[in-house]
């Protein structure tokens, strides 16, 4: 699937990283980079969503498994 | 609050005092602080302009602070003490202000220089645990993204790891969040150095099952649950959730309870999405494992935090929206710069979470079973919330001081024995009597006895198998596992009463129950049952609420309800007997 959106970083644990689709889901990020994870950019996240990940922000969103990414 | 002064006098020796009970001798130090009782009512603005007039930094004694008003200084005082009191006294909304000494030297004071940041291990009762257990030679697994040795790790104890994300045996933090969690159960402790931990001489066991960017598999999360149970790990920490149910960690969660692991689970931050209803987050919400929520500083259910059924405790986690001091300090590294130490104010059930599993530590090193452990952590969670177990705060905010009095105090376990033991002497002596005295003697049966350990010693055995931590009916059981005299205090928290500790509640059951013939071997029983925890109350000197005239006057009490009880147990065990002669059963 493709999720355009802004990344934003919750202030969670030791911070965690979120992509707020346009489509008006948060999803967590899985995978992908460090330099997608800079607060404000506006990507377009290729990935599928992975039932089966758990992670530090517990944020109860769908966590987005990342194939790749671009600005948008 | 009139008799604030009393009480805030009271809270400072009841804060401090153990179980073992040593007797507050004159203070010989400076005060360590300086107590206020703010008028009932007194608003957090007030407060927070009282602070800053003052120049002090105040924080409410306990959860029940900001109902009470009691509220304690903490940080350095100014060396005119007496002249700051006076202004204190002079303010609008102050009731009483006095010097606040410590009266023991139970509680231990950290000499981490940034400790008088760490609300939350005051919150949780810590200081006045530390003298009873560090947690020494328990292993603490921390299934996380890894534990980096930052200056203030350093020195502590570590049990070798693994690496699930590379597969090497070297599991080191490139995140932040596990060498943060790892800080909250051991940080090195009074080593003049960052802050302090909850469980500070703790081994930790880091396995990383998270990635650089903290998130992780069920499969790997399965398989570090194993691992680490496989290898020694006594308590298991997961600050890890996701949404699914998975057969694969539950299956792991099972074979780590068969081993007696403890395992604590963070419950999630979901709790912005949650209005009427609320869940909680998989690992914390499969049986076997204690579900943490998160409390900020005031104590109140932080607005991040999961909650649901499967909440068995709260434990500070920090509540950064009046600042980064309302989160939980620790060191951690920064993951731009690895190999920095960093101090870090970090929020979440995920901070929440390792303040249980220290506690367990601490618990299995004073000698508690597991299970036992487990117990005394639900048990002893300072209520909050509704009354009872709340889906919210689970049976309430942990408080190491109070669990570990339920486990360290052998004298204690013995007392409540011998004194179980005691009065079911005394029900037999009185049993014994009655037989002698009603003539025919009749048969008696289960019901009797179930009736007298109701009301002498309690259902005990709902005590145990884990039942108090059912939810709903969890509180049931706890209430259910005290003799009928003790329901008042086990279910509402009222110290004991007249109405409680006299023939009244017997009086009314029979006087319902007495045309229903099948009922009176149990009425008897009960009837007995009361008049030997009376006269024990009696003898040991039990205080009740409401008795004027002092300890004679409650001592009369005692016996004259004793002998009506007894009297009551005499005619109904006389009409089961003349039925019996009659030829019915």
């Amino acid at each position: 699937m493709t999720v355009r959106g802004t990344i934003r970083k919750e202030d969670l644990g030791a911070g965690v990283f979120v992509l707020a689709g346009d489509d008006g889901v948060t999803y967590t990020l899985v995978g992908g980079d460090r330099a997608l994870r800079k607060a404000g950019q506006q990507v377009i996240v290729e990935g599928e969503i992975d039932p089966e990940v758990a992670d530090t922000g517990m944020t109860g969103a769908p966590a987005l498994r990342v194939r790749s990414w671009t600005h948008s | 609050m009139r008799n604030g002064l009393g009480y805030a006098f009271f809270l400072a020796i009841a804060g401090c005092g153990g179980p073992t009970g040593v007797p507050p001798s004159p203070p010989a130090l400076p005060p360590a602080g300086i107590a206020v009782d703010l008028a009932d009512g007194t608003t957090k603005a007030q407060y927070d302009a009282m602070e800053s007039a003052w120049g002090v930094d105040m924080e409410f004694n306990s959860v029940a602070g900001p109902t009470y008003g009691i509220a304690i200084s903490h940080g350095a005082l100014p060396a005119d003490v007496d002249g700051m009191l006076a202004a204190i006294r002079a303010t609008d909304g102050v009731e009483a202000a006095e010097p606040l000494f410590s009266y023991t030297a139970l509680d231990f004071e950290p000499n981490d220089p940034r400790y008088p940041e760490q609300w939350n291990l005051k919150m949780a009762r810590l200081p006045a645990a530390w003298s009873r257990a560090t947690g020494k030679g328990v292993v603490v697994a921390v299934v996380d993204t890894g534990v980096a040795t930052v200056e203030d790790l350093e020195g502590a104890s570590f049990a070798a790891g693994w690496n699930f994300i590379a597969d090497t045996a070297q599991a080191i933090d490139d995140q932040g969040h596990g060498t943060h969690v790892a800080g909250t159960i051991a940080q090195r402790t009074n080593n003049g150095m960052g802050v302090a931990g909850v469980a500070f001489d703790a081994t930790i066991m880091p396995v990383k099952v998270l990635d650089e960017f903290g998130s992780g598999t069920s499969a790997d999360i399965a398989d570090a649950i194993r691992w680490a149970a496989d290898n020694g790990a006594q308590v298991i920490n997961l600050s890890l959730g996701g949404g699914a149910r998975s057969e694969v960690i539950e299956s792991a969660v099972r074979h780590a309870r068969r081993k007696n692991v403890i395992i604590v689970a963070a419950a999630g931050n979901a709790g912005m999405r949650c209005e009427k209803e609320c869940r909680v987050e998989y690992p914390a919400a499969y049986e076997g494992v204690i579900g943490v929520s998160a409390v900020g500083p005031d104590g109140t259910l932080a607005p991040y935090s999961s909650w649901g059924a499967e909440v068995d405790v709260a434990a500070p986690g920090g509540d950064k929206r009046k600042g980064d001091g309302g989160g939980v300090l620790q060191a951690t590294i920064d993951p731009e710069s690895p190999g920095v130490t960093v101090y870090q104010h970090n929020q979440g059930t995920s901070m929440a979470a390792p303040h249980v599993a220290g506690l367990a530590a601490l618990l299995l090193s004073a000698g508690a079973s597991p299970d036992g452990a487990e117990r005394a952590i639900l048990e002893s969670a300072a209520d909050a919330g509704k009354r009872g177990w709340d889906p919210r705060y689970g049976n309430g905010v942990i408080d190491a001081s109070a669990a570990l009095a339920r486990v360290s105090s052998g004298p204690a376990l013995f007392g409540a024995a011998f004194k179980a033991g005691l009065v079911a002497f005394l029900s037999w002596l009185l049993l014994r009597r009655l037989r002698r005295t009603v003539s025919g003697a009749p048969s008696l049966g289960p019901a009797f006895a179930t009736g007298a350990l109701s009301a002498a010693i309690g259902l005990f055995f709902l005590g145990y198998f884990g039942l108090p931590s059912v939810p709903l009916a969890g509180g049931a059981f706890r209430v259910l596992a005290q003799p009928i005299p003790e329901w008042g205090r086990a279910a509402l928290g009222v110290s004991p009463t007249p109405i409680f500790y006299g023939a009244a509640i017997p009086m009314a059951l029979v006087f319902f129950g007495l045309p229903f013939v099948s009922l009176r071997r149990a009425l008897a029983g009960l009837s007995v049952g009361f008049a030997a925890f009376l006269l024990h109350a009696a003898w040991s000197g039990a205080a009740l609420s409401w008795v004027p005239g002092g300890r004679y006057a409650t001592v009369a009490w005692l016996g004259v309800n004793a002998f009506l009880c007894w009297h009551m147990a005499k005619e109904l065990l006389r009409m089961t007997a003349d039925r019996e002669s009659q030829g019915y059963r």
